[in-house]
This record gives C-alpha cells, sequence and structure tokens, in this order.
C-alpha cells in the first residue's frame, strides 16, 4: 500500500476519467454534430393580409419587415420617454444599458439572459417578477433569443410568449416592444449562431406582436452589411457592436416610439428628406416602414436629444 | 488538436499511451512518430497536403544530415541545400502574403495570392531540423542513422505545435534508450495538470478581459480599464505560453523524455536582457547558437556585437509574425536591450526595485505592441494608456474598471501569486503527498469543466 501512495494521483485521475469518459464523449460527439449544423430556413410569417403572397424570404430583416407587419407609425420620441421605460434583455441590452444614451430607464439584463430561464434567473438578486411587480411602466422592451438560437425554437417561443404573457398581467398600461436580435457578422456564423436561425427567429417573435399593445421593432437595417448579416466593421467580435455604437442604437429606439393611444397621428419629422417620409401618413406604405424610421436616426437623433446626456465625443 | 480540449484529454492521450504502454521497447519510437503523425492531421484536416509537406521535410533533413556527417568534403553544400530548403517552405508560407502586400505599396501594383493557410507548426519544426543540420555540421552531434527515431524526434506531439524548440542533442541519447517508470507517468501527469491549469484557469480567464476590452472598441475604454486590459494580455500571454509548454513537458516525461523547460519566471526579471533568458528559452538558445555565435557573438568589437543583436531582434520579431508591429517589437526589444547594456543595466541589477518598476512599465507597453497588428488601433490603444496625451474617446463609460475589476479581480491575484515562485516553494513541500493529489484532481477537473462549458480559447501562439 505504502508503494501505492506513490502513485496516488495516477490512479486517482484513471479511476475518475474512466467514470467520467462516457460523458466527455458525448460531449464531443454532441460539439461536433452541432458545428455541422445546417441553419434553419427563414419562414416567411403570414400573419397579416399585408404580407404580399410569396414573398421571398431572404435572410435578410426584410423576411421579417415585408412579410409580417403592418405599417406601423412610429414617431421620434425624446429620451425622457424613456423615464418609465424597462429593458429585458441579454448582453447586448447589457451593451444598451451601458454605452447607450437611455440611462433614465430601468435595466433587467445580463450575458446569457434567456427566455427559457428567465422566470428563474436573478439579475442583481432580483426575478424579473420582482422588478416587474415594484413599479409601474409605460413601456417594457424586451430583446431576448440570441443564447438560444440553436434550441428548439417551438419551446424557446413558448417560454418567450409566457414572459409577455406576464408582462401584459404585471404592467397592463404598458406598450410592450418586442425588439427583434440584432444579426452575427458572417465571419462568425456557424451551424448553430448564424443568420438563418436568428431570422426564423425573429420572425416567430415578430408573429407574437398584435400592434394594439405589442409591438415588433427590428434594428437590423441599421447595423446590416447588405448581406444580412452584422457589418463587420461595427464590430470586433461579430457578435456585440462596438460601444461606440450603442448611441445610434439609443437614437434608433428614440425614433422608433408608439404613444400611448396606439397610432399617433402626428407624422414623422419635418425635416427628414427620403420620400418615405411622405408615405408615412399612410398606413400602409409597401415599403417597410422600419427602413424609413432608420434612416431617419440621424436627423431624428438631432431632434431628439433634448436632455443632451449624450456625450458620445470628448476631446482630451 | 489542442491540449487543453475534451478530444485530446479523453481521446487521444488515452488511446496513445495504451498503445504506447504495451509496445515492446523497440517499436516504441516508431509508434510515437505514427502517434503523432495522426495527431498532426488532426490539425490539418483541411490542407491533408500539410502532412506530406511535413513527412517531406523530415525525410529531406535525414538525409541531408547523413551527407553532412558522412561526406565532408561537400558538407558545406549540403548544409547550405538543407538550410535554403527548410526556410524556403517557412518563408513562402509565412511570408510571402506579408512580402506581397508591401511589394504592392511599394510598386503600386495588385499582386494578389490565394489566401495561404500556414501549415500549423511550420516555425517549430522548421526551427528544429535547421538547428539538427546546423549541429551535425558543427560536430556537435553525429547524425541521427534511423529514420524513425529523426522522425519521432521532430513530429513528437508533445512539443510538435508550440515547442519548446528541443535540439537534437538534448533527446539523441533518450531517443535510443530512456528508462519507462510507473514515477515518470506521475510526475508526468502532474506536470501535464499543472501546465492545464495554468491555461485554463488563468490564461484563457484573463484572456476575456482583452476580449472584452476589444469588444467595447479601444476608443470607448477608459484608461484604468486600458492598464488593466494590457496587464491581462501580459499575464495571458505568459500563462497560456507556459502552460503549454508545461503540458509539452509532462507528455515527455510520461514517455521517458526529458523535454527542456521553456520559461524561468520570466515576470520577476529586473531588466529585458534577463527577460530574454527566461522567456521562451529555447529560442533564445536558438538564435543565440544558430545566429548571434556564428556571426561573431560579442567577440568582434562593439559595432559588430550591436549589428549581431539588430540581427537577432528583427528575425526575433519577424518570426513572431509577419508584421511591422512586430518588426517594430523587436526593435523596440534591440533599443531597449542595448540601453540595459551600454548605459542602465548595471543599475537596474544593483537597485532590483527600481528594475522591477521599470519591467512593469515596460512588459505591458512592449506586449502592446506584440498584440495589436493594426498601427492605427494601436495608436489609439497607446494613447489610452496615457490619458494626457490628445486624443479623441467615444461613449466611455464612467467606473467601466470597477465592473471588470470586479470580474477578474481573482485571476489578476492568481497571476500575480503564480508568476513568483511562491507556488512552486509550496508546491516542493507537499508534492508527494495525499493532499497533492487531491489539489491537482481538483484542478485537472476544474479545467475539464471550463472545456466542457465551451469556455476555451485558441491558444495564442498557433499561428506558428
Amino acid at each position: 500500500m505504502n508503494k501505492g501512495k506513490q502513485y496516488i494521483y495516477t490512479f486517482l485521475l484513471l479511476i475518475t476519467c474512466f467514470v467520467a469518459s462516457p460523458f466527455m464523449w458525448h460531449k464531443i460527439w454532441k460539439t461536433s454534430a452541432d458545428a455541422k449544423k445546417e441553419p434553419a430556413v427563414p419562414v416567411s410569417a403570414n400573419v397579416t393580409p399585408t404580407a404580399p403572397a410569396g414573398e421571398v424570404p431572404a435572410a435578410t430583416e426584410a423576411s421579417t419587415e415585408g412579410s409580417a407587419q403592418p405599417a406601423v407609425n412610429y414617431t421620434a420620441g425624446s429620451v425622457s420617454y424613456f423615464d418609465d421605460a424597462l429593458f429585458i434583455g441579454d448582453s447586448r441590452m447589457v451593451g444598451i444599458s451601458e454605452y447607450g444614451s437611455l440611462k433614465n430607464a430601468d435595466y433587467f439584463c445580463s450575458e446569457g439572459l434567456q427566455a427559457s430561464r428567465i422566470a428563474t434567473e436573478a439579475v442583481d438578486g432580483k426575478t424579473v417578477d420582482d422588478v416587474l411587480n415594484s413599479k409601474t411602466y409605460g413601456k417594457v422592451y424586451v430583446m431576448l433569443g440570441i443564447n438560444e438560437v440553436g434550441n428548439d425554437m417551438d419551446t424557446t417561443i413558448s417560454k418567450y410568449s409566457a414572459l409577455v404573457n406576464d408582462i401584459k398581467a404585471k404592467q397592463p398600461q404598458a406598450i410592450i416592444y418586442l425588439l427583434a436580435n440584432l444579426h452575427v457578422s458572417s465571419f462568425v456564423e456557424d451551424g448553430i449562431i448564424n443568420n438563418g436561425n436568428i431570422d426564423t427567429l425573429n420572425s416567430r417573435i415578430a408573429q407574437l406582436a398584435d400592434y394594439s399593445t405589442t409591438y415588433y421593432l427590428d434594428v437590423n437595417s441599421v447595423f446590416d452589411d447588405g448581406y444580412g448579416g452584422l457589418n463587420a466593421e461595427y464590430t470586433s467580435d461579430g457578435i456585440h457592436p462596438l460601444a461606440k455604437y450603442y448611441g445610434e442604437w439609443s437614437d434608433w429606439l428614440c425614433a422608433n416610439t408608439v404613444s400611448k393611444d396606439g397610432q399617433a397621428a402626428a407624422p414623422e419629422q419635418a425635416e427628414v428628406p427620403q420620400d418615405n417620409a411622405a408615405e408615412a401618413t399612410t398606413p400602409f406604405a409597401a415599403d417597410a416602414p422600419q427602413e424609413a424610421a432608420a434612416e431617419t436616426v440621424t436627423t431624428a437623433a438631432a431632434n431628439s436629444n433634448s436632455s443632451g446626456s449624450n456625450d458620445y465625443f470628448s476631446e482630451y | 488538436m489542442v491540449f487543453s480540449s475534451l478530444e485530446f484529454i479523453f481521446i487521444f492521450l488515452p488511446a496513445f499511451m495504451a498503445v504506447y504502454a504495451l509496445t515492446p521497447s523497440r517499436y516504441k519510437n516508431a509508434i510515437l512518430f505514427l502517434g503523432s503523425i495522426i495527431f498532426y492531421s488532426m490539425g490539418v484536416l483541411n490542407n491533408p497536403i500539410y502532412i506530406m509537406l511535413f513527412l517531406l521535410t523530415i525525410l529531406f533533413n535525414f538525409i541531408i544530415g547523413e551527407f553532412i556527417y558522412y561526406k565532408r568534403r561537400s558538407a558545406k553544400a549540403w548544409l547550405t541545400l538543407g538550410i535554403i530548403f527548410n526556410f524556403w517552405w517557412l518563408v513562402f508560407f509565412k511570408y510571402s502574403g506579408f512580402f506581397l502586400t508591401n511589394a504592392n505599396a511599394l510598386l503600386r501594383t495588385h499582386m494578389t495570392v490565394k489566401d495561404i493557410i500556414l501549415p500549423i507548426g511550420i516555425s517549430f519544426y522548421t526551427f528544429q531540423n535547421v538547428s539538427y543540420i546546423i549541429d551535425v555540421y558543427r560536430r556537435k552531434t553525429r547524425s541521427e542513422q534511423s529514420l524513425v527515431n529523426y522522425g519521432a524526434y521532430i513530429s513528437m506531439f508533445p512539443q510538435l505545435i508550440a515547442g519548446p524548440i528541443v535540439t537534437y542533442g538534448t533527446v539523441a541519447e533518450q531517443l535510443k534508450k530512456r528508462q519507462h517508470t510507473p514515477r515518470k507517468i506521475e510526475n508526468g501527469l502532474k506536470t501535464f495538470t499543472i501546465g492545464l491549469g495554468y491555461k485554463v484557469l488563468i490564461a484563457n480567464q484573463l484572456g476575456g478581459l482583452w476580449r472584452d476590452v476589444a469588444n467595447i472598441g479601444y476608443e470607448s475604454i477608459s484608461s484604468k480599464l486600458a492598464w488593466m486590459g494590457i496587464i491581462a494580455y501580459s499575464f495571458q500571454l505568459y500563462f497560456d505560453f507556459m502552460g503549454y509548454s508545461y503540458m509539452a513537458m509532462g507528455l515527455g516525461q510520461m514517455m521517458a523524455f526529458d523535454i527542456p523547460k521553456n520559461f524561468d519566471y520570466p515576470y520577476l526579471s529586473v531588466t529585458m536582457t534577463e527577460f530574454w533568458r527566461r522567456w521562451h528559452i529555447t529560442l533564445g538558445s536558438w538564435f543565440r547558437e544558430n545566429i548571434y555565435i556564428p556571426l561573431g557573438g560579442n567577440r568582434k568589437g562593439t559595432q559588430k556585437t550591436v549589428r549581431n543583436f539588430l540581427i537577432v531582434w528583427l528575425f526575433t520579431g519577424l518570426w513572431h509574425g509577419a508584421s511591422w508591429n512586430f518588426v517594430l517589437w523587436g526593435l523596440v526589444l534591440f533599443g531597449l536591450i542595448m540601453l540595459e547594456r551600454f548605459v542602465i543595466g548595471d543599475f537596474l541589477n544593483k537597485y532590483r526595485i527600481v528594475g522591477h518598476l521599470y519591467m512593469f512599465l515596460v512588459i505591458p507597453l512592449t506586449w502592446l505592441l506584440f498584440a495589436i497588428t493594426d498601427f492605427h488601433e494601436l495608436g489609439i490603444y497607446f494613447r489610452r494608456l496615457l490619458p494626457f496625451l490628445p486624443q479623441k474617446t467615444y461613449a466611455v463609460m464612467a467606473d467601466d474598471y470597477v465592473k471588470y475589476w470586479g470580474i477578474y479581480r481573482k485571476f489578476f491575484i492568481a497571476g500575480i501569486v503564480f508568476s513568483t515562485r511562491i507556488p512552486e516553494m509550496i508546491y516542493k513541500k507537499i508534492k508527494g503527498s495525499p493532499f497533492c493529489a487531491i489539489l491537482l484532481l481538483a484542478v485537472f477537473w476544474g479545467c475539464v469543466y471550463c472545456m466542457y462549458k465551451g469556455m476555451n480559447d485558441p491558444f495564442l501562439y498557433f499561428r506558428f
């Protein structure tokens, strides 16, 4: 036994590895199988009659915009619009909370947050229910999905939908904005995390919007590279925009707001040079209204930044 | 295949060790050669031709070695042929892109070359092959007479992908005859585990901070966070590479090979000169033996000495990467070493506290040149480190460093502690005890847990 003691590490290691090996082999096999997975084909959502039949679902936001939502008259709000806002989301939402210009809102977000687990996850010691019960919000923004885009989509959507119902129950007066998941850059796409899957998930989320209390917003046109992916110049890891772009994201959120009584009568800001602006007053513009809204980001930003809290540039 | 992966630890290594252990001594080298080739092919699955290239260089250098040894009169010609052959492949694969980009810039042309993928390990095995034929030429050793032995020497998987650069002389005897004992397996497994811990539990974790800083964007980090970032990178690079070298040593031990140490507490140095005798020791030796000394070393007067240092440091920089920031890095190191040699070295060695402070500044700043390839980004980061310089920042979050210190504090502390000799002193005392075994077991399974959850980062020195 004394001699055996000299080789105790070898013995312990061999025994524990022997016991664990089936689990490890399973994990190895699963990881390599996942890497080879084909991305899901984005579904063309057929919810409202405005969806033109036979619209080809390209792997861009067009598949979610052109086919799903009715045209909505979004207006440009100011930063103060977000005084009674709650943002729920994952690491990209964390980015908005840290580097965006909407610091007056409340945030329930953390890296890795998922709709499937949000009921039990705690952020800073509170669950999402704690936060929803704590005060009255005028609007609740939700951005979840990128961390579970490889899971079974039906399960994910049912959990997501349960969250939306939970919000409706606890905050019946609030407008709920469901935010599309931001695309990823093509250089990071793999069998699980790819824009095909993201678009599919986004289109399913879009179906949850009823456009009386729940709205679906898609920011991807602001950051896309023209091929349905996140522009590689805006990111280092292909998944999160660089900090300096969260300001633009915030501006875009400011530019796409809905007032409490549903469709606001006020049209887009007069300074907008695009032709689409004129169509904004007619509810059924065939062009995705998001694009018009997105293109007005820069002009809207100039108008919506009344509080002057945007310290983008500081020269030393 | 990376050592710190589930595939290596739970499939390749047990399978290989089982076969190796059961093989009679006579054929162990053959099994090692075969197993190493399999290991290598796992890393070049997309380019199977690289296996052929690798085998070709082994065969070629083996033949050259024999010719140099037996054909004394034409030995120099054979040596020259061998060196050209070896370096041609390295230059082609590693530096043609770099040459073309610069030629295009100079000549205003638009020459392109298809994207060349570097055969893994080529920087290491090229240097090994070249050092072998030079040593045979210099009569430091006789040539290896068995192709299998030579193949096993060059390809042995513990040091194939990321060094240490083992010289032939170090292992020549062991290739012919070595004692396999359970004690060596025990020690080898312990050493391997320690290396694995350095890589997965310290390097990969602190690498997370460097990645976070890149994701934020260098224009959007506070100066404190910038310093934290580059210090995290300095630790990541060290523990990554040192961890890998320890794993190589441990694996070698299990097969009764004595693979030399590649690191000797470099962060305890008081001068850059001392640092490079403690960091990547086998690379420094290679340059000293095969470039510096043949050029005359420091025996031909001050001017020639400086010239020799300059050549060595230019090549050291280039060896690390085919890009101008590496050249700049090499030049800066040359500058510091010359400064120490002629001006401040004695002072720093005498007043070690000052030396440590000097190194505390100089190490992260030089690694910065190593870490960032793009000069524009380099400039941004450098100015972030020195906030009194004029610069523009965008959307910096107040107190960002507080958030990241909270997340990474324990890894910084581990990094500092394990850069000192304290852990080794403790380890020596508890080495044989059951407590040590349990501790290492915890380290091992902690690492496996991280790998299982996918918190895995590619080894920084792998583009070599």
